[in-house]
């Protein structure tokens, strides 16, 4: 099933909280809606899956227009951010809720076997006040794909859970997803989920689309300033064209002067550089790409489980993502003199027209 | 928790504890030394005693069982229906549980008596007054207890997760699915604390009956007739079964809402 989304808007009062959201998801992908909270994103879940109505603009699911159908035919999976699990009801009778209003009539092999795939079988007697935050989640999502939806809806599912149930739940999310191939839209406002997930990626804010595409345009080739701040570039430096050809042009960062592609007007610049572009050079070796810049190391913080996020004072103060052995193989610590290199390619370069 | 005693404080606490006893626990020690309980089954079995009885009884079962079928409709319409001057409808849904019963009664009169507004059209048509009648009665209770129904069904509803219903809906849950599985469910325990305060008001409405009830006789418009005469040995009797219930229904509600949280 595709879905597509033309010029939504809802408002509350004068409150605009959906300013024309337009998107497109095709048959079997995951979509990631990105953006921080407030932006309309629960809203544009609750306008998909009909418990809401759009005040103008167009849901399709199929191509076919949805509106006045109700959410109860929509065959929408939705799981909630805080789940929403039936608290008067088992974990059994949670999930079955879906069969048993469509009269299915294998309601228990059905029940048992999505119980099994998310692993939470010996959970089916409990009621919900009795399982932990990651069990409620796992019930949330069996309790959404027993109904063999055409469409699922996650609203931020793994926002309140801890950082290694959270990676566990998104794999588990992801293959069950493919496996399945069914068409989803997950909200988030955590770019690390989105780059963990998506197919495509719409970042959302102020109830607009600010930008819409695959993963590596957003992290990439971010739009706006606005964009690369959200998506976790941690090297935006305002600059200058300083001299360019079709081979490229020369950008200067406050003196610091750096080589990128493509042809540039003359003026003032917005440069891009994701933490994960630069590399250390090793003492011993020579640097093979086009910008490279002595410094030294100012910081060391660990990053998620398997990186370490490093300050290096290089004329500007730059932020590098590198795998923890190789923090431990280079030493990399406070204080070190060290040379980071950068590939002209992985340089995004914003003119002021489009920052 | 500790707190440091203060004389000053102490006294006063003292006194109002006093006062406390007097003013609330006196008047029940009153009647439990002025009952007759050698009397009680005798006096039980007078005619205009036992009539008290079974009338209360009757009204207020029908009252409350009614004020639960239009309390628990307006409730949900208050709950989760948006439309225009539905502050209004609640405004006046909620005034009868502080309108003074015997105005309460008087206005009732007004609408429903051989002159009144729905009265007069009723009586030319079909020649019958509902006033002066078992149902004037149950009318009246039924004003004043349904709020409270209402007051507790809706803060029942409210407190429902709204994600429940929108999760119930995407699951493929028409409206009424929704209702008996989830709102009914769930707000079960406030619906029936509210349905037993209702029911103990319905036993004890006087202002509102009195004005209604003509000759009829429910508990405490009996207490009044009979302390007005004279008779004592049977007004104690019927306040002493009006306490009896009214500490039962306390004790149940109590005891719900103990449980809710």
């Amino acid at each position: 099933m595709s879905l597509e989304l033309s010029e939504v808007r809802k408002s509350y009062g004068s409150r605009e909280v959906l300013r024309g959201v337009s998107f497109t998801v095709d048959d079997g992908e995951l979509m990631v809606l990105l953006g921080p909270s407030g932006a309309g994103k629960t809203k544009t879940l609750e306008i998909v899956a009909g418990v809401e109505e759009p005040d103008s603009g167009k849901v399709l699911i199929n191509g076919r227009d949805v509106a006045g159908v109700p959410a109860r035919k929509r065959g929408i999976g939705f799981v909630f951010q805080d789940y929403s699990l039936f608290p008067h009801k088992t974990v059994f009778e949670n999930i079955a809720f879906g069969l048993r209003v469509r009269k299915d009539g294998e309601v228990k092999r059905k029940v048992e076997d999505i119980a099994e795939e998310v692993r939470i079988l010996e959970l089916l007697d409990r009621y919900p006040g009795e399982i932990s935050g990651g069990e409620k989640q796992r019930v949330a999502l069996a309790r959404a794909l027993v109904i063999e939806p055409d469409l699922l809806l996650f609203d931020e599912p793994l926002g309140s859970l801890d950082q290694n149930v959270r990676e566990e739940l998104r794999k588990v999310l992801k293959e069950i997803q493919v496996k399945e191939g069914i068409t989803t839209v997950f909200v988030t406002h955590d770019y690390t989920e989105a780059i963990a997930l998506a197919d495509r990626i719409g970042i959302l804010k102020r109830g607009r689309i600010i930008q819409f595409g695959d993963p590596d345009d957003i992290f990439y080739r971010p739009v706006s300033r606005e964009v690369a701040e959200f998506t976790g570039m941690t090297n935006i430096f305002e600059g200058r064209v300083v001299g360019s050809s079709k081979a490229g042009s020369l950008i200067s960062i406050d003196g610091l002067e750096i080589k990128v592609d493509g042809q540039l007007p003359v003026g003032g610049v917005t440069v891009c550089i994701r933490p994960e572009s630069i590399m250390f050079l090793r003492p011993d070796r020579k640097s093979t790409f086009e910008n490279s810049f002595k410094g030294r190391v100012a910081g060391v913080e660990s990053f998620g489980s398997s990186m370490h996020r490093i300050a290096v004072d290089a004329g500007k103060r730059f932020f590098i993502n590198v795998p923890n052995h190789v923090v431990e193989k280079m030493g990399l610590a406070t204080g070190k003199e060290v040379e980071i290199s950068l590939k002209k390619e992985k340089i995004h370069v914003l003119t002021e027209r489009r920052a | 928790m500790v707190l440091e005693g203060d004389r000053r404080i102490n006294l006063y606490l003292m006194v109002v504890g006093f006062l406390g006893i007097v003013i609330f626990a006196l008047p029940f020690l009153a009647l439990f030394l002025r009952i007759e309980y050698g009397q009680m089954l005798i006096i039980l079995r007078y005619p205009e005693v036992k009539a008290s009885i079974v009338l209360s009884m009757i009204t207020a079962l029908v009252a409350t069982a009614i004020a639960l079928f239009l309390g628990l409709g307006l409730a949900y319409v208050l709950a989760f229906w948006e439309f225009p001057f539905k502050a209004a409808l609640d405004t006046f849904s909620t005034l009868p549980m502080v309108l003074p019963p015997s105005a309460a009664g008087y206005i009732l009169l007004l609408a429903f008596g051989k002159f009144g507004l729905l009265g007069r059209p009723i009586y030319r048509l079909f020649g019958v007054s509902i006033l002066f009648s078992t149902y004037a009665i149950i009318l009246a209770q039924v004003f004043v207890i349904t709020p409270f129904v209402i007051g507790a069904a809706k803060s029942a509803f409210l407190d429902i997760n709204p994600n429940y219903i929108r999760a119930a809906a995407t699951l493929g849950a028409d409206q009424l699915t929704i209702v008996k599985e989830i709102i009914l469910p769930l707000s079960k325990k406030g619906i029936l604390a509210g349905t037993i305060m209702a029911f103990a008001r319905a036993i004890g409405e006087f202002g509102a009956s009195v004005m209604v009830a003509g000759l009829l006789q429910t508990m405490p418009i009996a207490i009044f007739n009979m302390a007005m005469r004279g008779t004592r040995d049977e007004a104690n009797i019927i306040a002493f079964i009006l306490i009896l219930i009214s500490f039962t229904m306390l004790f149940i509600f109590r005891h719900y809402m103990g449980e809710r949280r």
